[in-house]
């Protein structure tokens, strides 16, 4: 088996049970959210089921030795559950997906991480929030956004958008729908195209006041919620990000194999290649255990490691640490390292565990609650027909 | 310096764990900081603006806001005013109502709005005063939006 542990070197099961405790001990809190367990049957089920699942990827992860592998399952399993819970939310409060001009004067649009960068300028200019959300106090207020980007950039970095962003399971998702890639090259070139993007929201968002991403680009508001369409503008941007979302989201993912939206155009990653700078966790190469098979290049999702990068001994700042080279290098040439910490006679095993028990904790924390709201809801169809 | 390095590395490694347990242990605590040490508010472009006046009616009260015409830097030609009537029971059919906000004791226009349709017709005393906006169904009333001209 490939991979950062040799077979024989795997951690027996008491041992991985041992290292898994406090994983168990913590998702049991967070999945509750602090609240006394369930009692309903329904409710029973859907906790029971989403911490037996979360526990099971992360055994798998520490005796395994595989990272991405098992990562991926829950990581689209996030999303997928994200979007199910979000339009059935959507739904019972509001009745629609649509929002409309009132919604948004009451303060009534969650806040996402995507509209961040865009937020700067203006808050540091006029001490104001270019959105129409709330500061503090309801679901996904601006305040509680910006501390989880905080905590999850200082921990992580760019490892956000394998861990914790809730749309980048999508484009994962369907880029492992066919086992060959219909469209193997790609010019790298593209791959500046996210911090083009970021620079214009930016700079436009600054000067018209307004979420200029929102309102105009995110491909993911067909999945989530989108302006109610009563102007021949909104209708344009209504076509942008729906054909937006097929093509990068469904499509070239599908035909590269690549996370192409993650990767080709999300100014948010772009913007956390640059907060990468602060995180101590980074993916090595070690040119001289590396035989050129050239099958991290080809299986990275982000287009963040070739040649030159091997050569240097590290990956493109890209890269979002999900572990995907890792677990395909045979040679054992690509790991996970702790920057300052020593690269040749290190402990690669020691320095995968130090990142991935903060990476899987976001991950696990996220997911958890929209895994087992999709779950709950699943359950009332099957038993009364309807989701509410 | 080598060891120091890496001694500092795996320190950072480990605070790494522990700020992911207090991200989401102490969310409640940390955005209540964060909001209070920023002070930051929403873009009056989108909440109204601050409440500069409020008529109460008996029913119902009429909530006027600041006009608004903030810019990123100093402030546009063109900007709103936005008008709240709540609670939404207490409303009549019809509503009419002279604004003045600039408080020169004369109203600057008077705005008529249907409850029922959310139709609205403005009568304008100030050359300030554009045009109407939208009208929007709040769940506690409605609102509407007059366009303004900034005056020096």
């Amino acid at each position: 088996m490939a991979g950062i542990i040799p077979a024989s070197q795997q951690p027996g099961i008491l041992k991985t049970l041992l290292l898994c405790l406090p994983m168990i001990f913590i998702t049991q809190m967070m999945l509750s959210a602090g609240k006394p367990l369930p009692t309903e049957p329904a409710g029973i089920v859907s906790f029971a089921v989403t911490f037996i699942f979360v526990n099971s990827i992360f055994f798998l992860m520490i005796r395994t030795g595989k990272t991405d592998r098992w990562r991926s399952i829950l990581f689209v399993t996030y999303s997928v559950c994200f979007v199910l819970s979000f339009i059935t939310n959507l739904f019972e409060v509001r009745g629609s997906m649509a929002i409309s001009q009132a919604n948004m004067i009451e303060g009534l649009t969650p806040f996402c991480h995507m509209v961040i960068p865009v937020t700067l300028i203006p808050a540091a200019l006029t001490r104001t929030i270019i959105f129409p959300g709330t500061i503090i106090g309801t679901w996904a207020s601006i305040a509680t956004m910006f501390v989880l980007w905080i905590g999850s950039s200082l921990a992580l970095g760019r490892g956000f958008c394998s861990w914790f962003c809730f749309f980048g399971g999508m484009d994962e998702g369907f880029s492992r729908l066919f086992k060959k890639a219909r469209i193997k090259k790609v010019n790298p070139r593209w791959t500046y195209l996210p911090y083009a993007v970021l620079l214009l929201i930016v700079l436009a968002s600054a000067v018209t006041l307004a979420p200029f991403y929102c309102e105009w680009l995110c491909p993911f508001k067909t999945v989530t919620e989108f302006a109610e369409i009563t102007s021949l503008k909104i209708f344009i941007q209504t076509i942008i990000f729906v054909s937006l979302f097929i093509a990068l989201v469904m499509v070239l993912p599908a035909l590269t194999r690549r996370r192409t939206q993650c990767s080709l155009f999300c100014p948010f990653g772009a913007f956390q290649s640059l907060t990468n700078k602060i995180n101590v966790f980074e993916i090595r190469v070690e040119p001289d255990k590396c035989i050129q098979c050239k099958k991290c290049i080809a299986t990275c999702p982000s287009f963040s490691i070739n040649e030159e990068t091997i050569a240097k001994g590290k990956t493109a700042m890209t890269c979002m640490k999900c572990g995907k080279c890792v677990d395909a290098c045979k040679q054992q040439a690509i790991f996970y390292h702790i920057k300052g910490a020593p690269l040749a006679h290190g402990k690669p095993e020691i320095y995968r565990r130090l990142f991935i028990y903060p990476a899987f904790l976001f991950l696990a924390t996220m997911s958890g609650g929209y895994v087992q709201d999709a779950i709950l809801k699943i359950i009332k169809l099957i038993a009364t027909g309807s989701i509410f | 310096m080598k060891k120091l390095k890496s001694f500092l590395g795996y320190i950072w490694a480990v605070a790494a764990i522990i700020i992911a347990l207090a991200t989401f242990f102490g969310n409640d605590y940390f955005s209540r900081m964060l909001a209070a040490s920023t002070g930051v508010t929403i873009n009056p472009r989108f909440s109204g603006g601050e409440i500069i006046k409020t008529v109460d009616h008996g029913n119902y009260k009429t909530v006027v806001h600041r006009p608004v015409f903030d810019a990123l830097i100093g402030q546009t030609k063109e900007g709103f005013i936005q008008i709240n009537w709540e609670p939404a029971a207490g409303l009549p059919q019809v509503i009419s109502e002279g604004i003045d906000y600039n408080g020169d004791g004369k109203d600057d226009f008077v705005i008529t709005l249907d409850t029922a349709t959310g139709k609205t017709t403005l009568a304008k005393n100030n050359s300030a005063v554009l045009d109407v906006g939208e009208s929007y169904h709040l769940k506690n009333g409605w609102a509407v939006r007059v366009l303004l001209k900034r005056q020096p």
